[in-house]
C-alpha cells in the first residue's frame, strides 16, 4: 500500500540522518528547488526517498553524490528534468497548500500577538492575571499580516534560487530589505495604535486553535 | 565516447530492453549500459528517464527491500513498453539501413568517378 506524505515525509527525515556532511548541500539544495516547483508535496517526498536511496547506496560504494550525475553536474537541469517528467499539482491541491500555510501561519502570528500584548504579557510581568480580553491595534494587525507575507515570500524566494550563487547585489538587497522590514515591524505597532479590535482572550485564543486545526486538516490533501 | 547528442534519442529504447530482460534498479541499468559500451551514463541521468517512462506507462515500479540501504525501487516491463520496444527497434533499424545505404553510396558514386576520368585518359 502507498504511504502517506506523512509518513513518507518522517522516513526521509529519518534517512537524511545517514546522508554524509559531504553529500549534504547538494542534496538539501536539490530538495529545495523540488520543493519550491509545481510538483506537489506527495510527489517531492516520493522523488525525495528515491534520491536518498540512490546517495546511502553510492556511499555504500565508497562514492560521493556527484558519481551520481556524472561529469557535467548541471542540478537544475537534473532537477527540472525530474518536474517535467511528474504531473504537476491539481489547483486544488495548491489551493489546500497555500491556505494551510495561511491559517498555520496566521495562527502563529496571533499567538505570539496575543502573548506579547500588554493585556497579556504586560500583565503577568507585574505579577497580575492577565485581562479577560486583549486589544491588537491598527499597526499589530497590519504587523501579523506582514509577518505572514514576508514569511511566505521570503521560504519561496529561497526555493527557487537554491542553485544560484550568492551575489554581493543579493547579499546587499537581502540586507537592505531586512533592515526595511525590520523595523517596519517594530515600528508600525508604535506608530498605528488605535484599537483593530477587542478579542476576548479565550476567544482569541479559540481562533488560534481552530486556524491551527484548519491548517494540518488542509495539509492532509497537498 | 558516444557523443551525448547522439545517445539521446537512443537511450530510452535502450534502457526499455533492459528492463524487459528482467527487473532492474537504477544503478543496474547504468552498470549495463556501460558494460555494452554505452560509456559512462550516471543513474542521475537515467532517474528523470524512468520517471517519465513510468508516467507514460512503458514501465511500473515496486519497493523492494535492499541488501544496501532503504526499500530500492525496482522497474519492470509492461506491454505498452513491450510494443515501445519493438518500434523503437524497427525505427532504428530504418535510420541504420538509411546511414549504411548513404555511406556506401558516396563511395561508390567516388568510384565511379575516378572509373570516367580514367575513361577518358
Amino acid at each position: 500500500m502507498e504511504k502517506s506524505t506523512h509518513e513518507l515525509r518522517k522516513e526521509n527525515n529519518r534517512l537524511d540522518g545517514l546522508i554524509k556532511e559531504e553529500n549534504q548541500a547538494v542534496f538539501t539544495d536539490i530538495i529545495c528547488y523540488l520543493r519550491g516547483s509545481k510538483l506537489s508535496e506527495h510527489d517531492v517526498e516520493v522523488v525525495r526517498f528515491d534520491l536518498t536511496s540512490m546517495v546511502l547506496e553510492a556511499q555504500e560504494r565508497g562514492e560521493n553524490i556527484g558519481s551520481l550525475f556524472g561529469k557535467c553536474r548541471d542540478y537544475k537541469e537534473f532537477c527540472d528534468e525530474i518536474i517535467d517528467s511528474l504531473p504537476k499539482k491539481t489547483k486544488f491541491q495548491a489551493a489546500c497548500e497555500f491556505f494551510s500555510t495561511f491559517f498555520l501561519a496566521c495562527s502563529a502570528s496571533l499567538l505570539i500577538g496575543i502573548i506579547f500584548s500588554a493585556g497579556f504579557s504586560g500583565k503577568i510581568i507585574k505579577g497580575k492575571l492577565p485581562a479577560a480580553s486583549i486589544k491588537i491595534s491598527v499597526g499589530e494587525g497590519i504587523v501579523i499580516i506582514l509577518i505572514v507575507v514576508i514569511a511566505y515570500a521570503l521560504v519561496k524566494l529561497v526555493m527557487r534560487s537554491a542553485f544560484e550563487s550568492e551575489t554581493i547585489f543579493f547579499k546587499i538587497s537581502t540586507i537592505a530589505v531586512s533592515t526595511v522590514a525590520s523595523a517596519v515591524l517594530i515600528f508600525l505597532p508604535l506608530l498605528l495604535k488605535d484599537t483593530l479590535l477587542t478579542l476576548d482572550l479565550f476567544v482569541g485564543i479559540a481562533i488560534v486553535v481552530l486556524m491551527f486545526g484548519a491548517g494540518k486538516t488542509l495539509e492532509r490533501f497537498i | 565516447m558516444i557523443p551525448s547528442q547522439m545517445l539521446k534519442g537512443m537511450l530510452e529504447g535502450c534502457v526499455l530492453k533492459i528492463i524487459s530482460e528482467h527487473e532492474t534498479y537504477g544503478y543496474e541499468i547504468s552498470e549495463t549500459l556501460k558494460f555494452y559500451g554505452f560509456g559512462n551514463i550516471s543513474e542521475g541521468t537515467i532517474y528523470p528517464m524512468l520517471l517519465r517512462m513510468q508516467k507514460n506507462g512503458l514501465i511500473s515500479a515496486e519497493y523492494k527491500s535492499s541488501p544496501v540501504g532503504p526499500r530500492r525501487k525496482y522497474f519492470s516491463i509492461t506491454e505498452q513498453g513491450m510494443t515501445e520496444i519493438e518500434m523503437f527497434y524497427q525505427n532504428f533499424s530504418e535510420l541504420e539501413s538509411a546511414v549504411l545505404r548513404l555511406f556506401e553510396r558516396k563511395e561508390d558514386r567516388h568510384g565511379e568517378k575516378h572509373a570516367r576520368i580514367e575513361e577518358r585518359e
